[in-house]
């Protein structure tokens, strides 16, 4: 059964959609990812345009996010400080964002980009978690590990002290992390989760439990800025798109929090980090690939 | 047995038809929720001494062709702007002529740039509205009594607006008459609103969402999940 995308202009399977959403919410449940880097790609092999594919998954994105970050405001594990830094250069990445994206769609070249950055992405992160999920044994069995090591980032000037982190250091540190999430959602509509959160615990050196109410907090309004934007600079948010992404994804995660326990988490891992290995090798293959028709044409 | 509904279909609607001898069983097409493409049928009388040539043209938009080209291992686009390209365009040709003949016939070259020659362009042009089902060349099927009709499918991604139809008569690949009629495609219903909600009222299109994406996860957080 099809139906119609009102702003793709295409009819698409509703089964495929469902599935789609079903799963990236599954794997959100599980992992406490945002999703985006898996549902972006996916919509765009799934035959939605790169564009509307981008500018909607942002807002599922902004769904998935959103419910754990009110969960984490009612514990009071969001430090504002650091968010407020994290936002302010978010706000100036997703701006730059949504306009590179503008101009590159207007180019023809957005899926070239798109897939080449996609499969880049998912592949390091594939890689990093099959990585971790093998090292995790030898640091259980050190005992301890250096969390952080001192970097130039440490050096910047501006310090002042983030007292719910318990940290010293320049503002600019989460300023520019910040805004480099920003651009990743502007651009590519992912919420950049599986980057921050490392970035906040071996740059910043965060230790504390508010790690992921920070992160989840600062995805939250970055996707929602990044959503704004989308729909009054791109117009590439389709409404039923992005309904049937909110209600499938939001049970498939519910779903995901029924099973959790009865999962293996750390076999569990080892699966995600091949099945993003598998789609970013589809993302290779397309680019690689003699493409079956010569000649595309989009009606502007 | 279709072809019998189609002859009946043809005199019940001659009356509408009058000095013109070609109508479609629809002029008005609407794209809703369960839109997949439409299928017409296009059905008309033909005198034994004429060709026909029918040629149907949605208006002109400015699209992008992109080429794809080999950059080492990588295949990328190559992207060219061109204005005025119609968004649709299907021929049909009774007997069955090739484009090779039909630039041949001077009016319908004048009148249709899309097959105004054998350009590299215009061929690229061609193929790639193909590749999306929005250009195509049928025969037109004759049937009893010089009755003709073909059957053909809008897209589901067809643009709203109006595609035009032109009904030519030939005779020694010369245009001796021509008819106009219109086929108009709208949005309507749910799929109007949003289009024109995100247009016109652009934020409060995002408020919805956002209410409704915001509404939706704590619903289902609070009554689904496990505690």
């Amino acid at each position: 059964m099809n139906i119609y995308l009102p702003i793709a202009e295409i009819s698409i399977n509703i089964y495929l959609l469902l599935t789609l959403g079903l799963s990236i919410g599954f794997l959100s449940g599980l992992f406490g990812i945002g999703g985006g880097f898996i549902a972006s790609p996916l919509l765009i092999l799934a035959g939605v345009p790169a564009t509307i594919a981008v500018g909607t998954t942002t807002i599922q994105v902004f769904a998935s996010s959103s419910t754990g970050a009110i969960n984490h405001l009612q514990k009071k594990n969001v430090d504002f400080q650091m968010v407020g830094f994290l936002i302010l250069g978010g706000f100036a990445g997703t701006v730059i964002g949504v306009y590179s994206l503008k101009a590159i769609n207007a180019t023809g070249l957005i899926e070239n980009y798109l897939y080449i950055f996609y499969a880049t992405i998912l592949s390091l992160t594939a890689l990093f978690i099959l990585y971790e999920a093998a090292k995790e044994n030898v640091k259980k069995r050190k005992g301890k590990f250096k969390l952080h090591a001192h970097s130039w980032i440490h050096g910047l000037p501006l310090k002042i002290k983030f007292r719910k982190s318990k940290l010293y250091i320049s503002i600019f540190a989460p300023v520019i992390i910040g805004f480099f999430i920003g651009l990743l959602t502007g651009f590519t509509g992912i919420g950049g989760g599986f980057i921050l959160v490392p970035c906040m615990i071996y740059i910043l050196g965060m230790t504390t439990v508010s790690v992921i109410g920070t992160s989840l907090f600062n995805i939250t309004v970055v996707s929602l800025i990044s959503v704004i934007l989308q729909v009054l600079v791109n117009k590439n948010l389709d409404f039923v798109l992005a309904i049937i992404l909110i209600v499938s994804s939001s049970l498939g995660a519910a779903l995901a929090s029924r099973l959790i326990e009865k999962i293996k988490i750390d076999t569990l891992k080892e699966a995600f980090g091949f099945l993003i290995l598998i789609i970013s090798s589809l993302l290779i293959y397309e680019l690689l690939r003699t493409p079956i028709y010569l000649q595309t044409i989009d009606i502007l | 047995m279709k072809n019998y509904f189609l002859i009946f279909l043809f005199f019940i609607t001659l009356n509408e038809i009058h000095g013109s001898s070609f109508s479609l069983d629809k002029y008005e097409i609407d794209i809703e929720s369960n839109f997949l493409g439409e299928e017409i049928v296009i059905f008309g009388e033909k005198s034994p001494e004429h060709n026909l040539i029918i040629i149907l043209e949605g208006g002109g938009k400015t699209v992008r062709l992109n080429e794809k080209i080999k950059k080492k291992i990588l295949w990328i686009n190559k992207s060219t702007k061109y204005e005025s390209i119609p968004n649709f365009f299907a021929i049909f040709s009774l007997p069955k002529k090739s484009l090779n003949e039909l630039f041949l016939i001077t009016k319908i070259k004048k009148n249709h740039y899309l097959i105004s020659d054998s350009s590299q362009k215009l061929f690229k042009l061609r193929k790639a509205l193909e590749q999306k089902s929005l250009y195509f060349e049928k025969p037109l099927i004759e049937t009893d009594e010089n009755l003709f009709f073909s059957r053909f499918k809008i897209p589901d991604n067809i643009n709203s607006g109006l595609i035009n139809i032109y009904f030519y008569k030939i005779l020694d690949n010369k245009v001796i008459s021509l008819t106009k009629k219109t086929l108009r495609i709208k949005k309507r219903g749910f799929i109007q609103k949003i289009e024109l909600l995100l247009y016109n009222n652009s934020i409060f299109y995002v408020l919805i969402l956002v209410l409704f994406a915001i509404l939706f996860s704590l619903i289902s957080n609070y009554t689904l999940r496990k505690r």
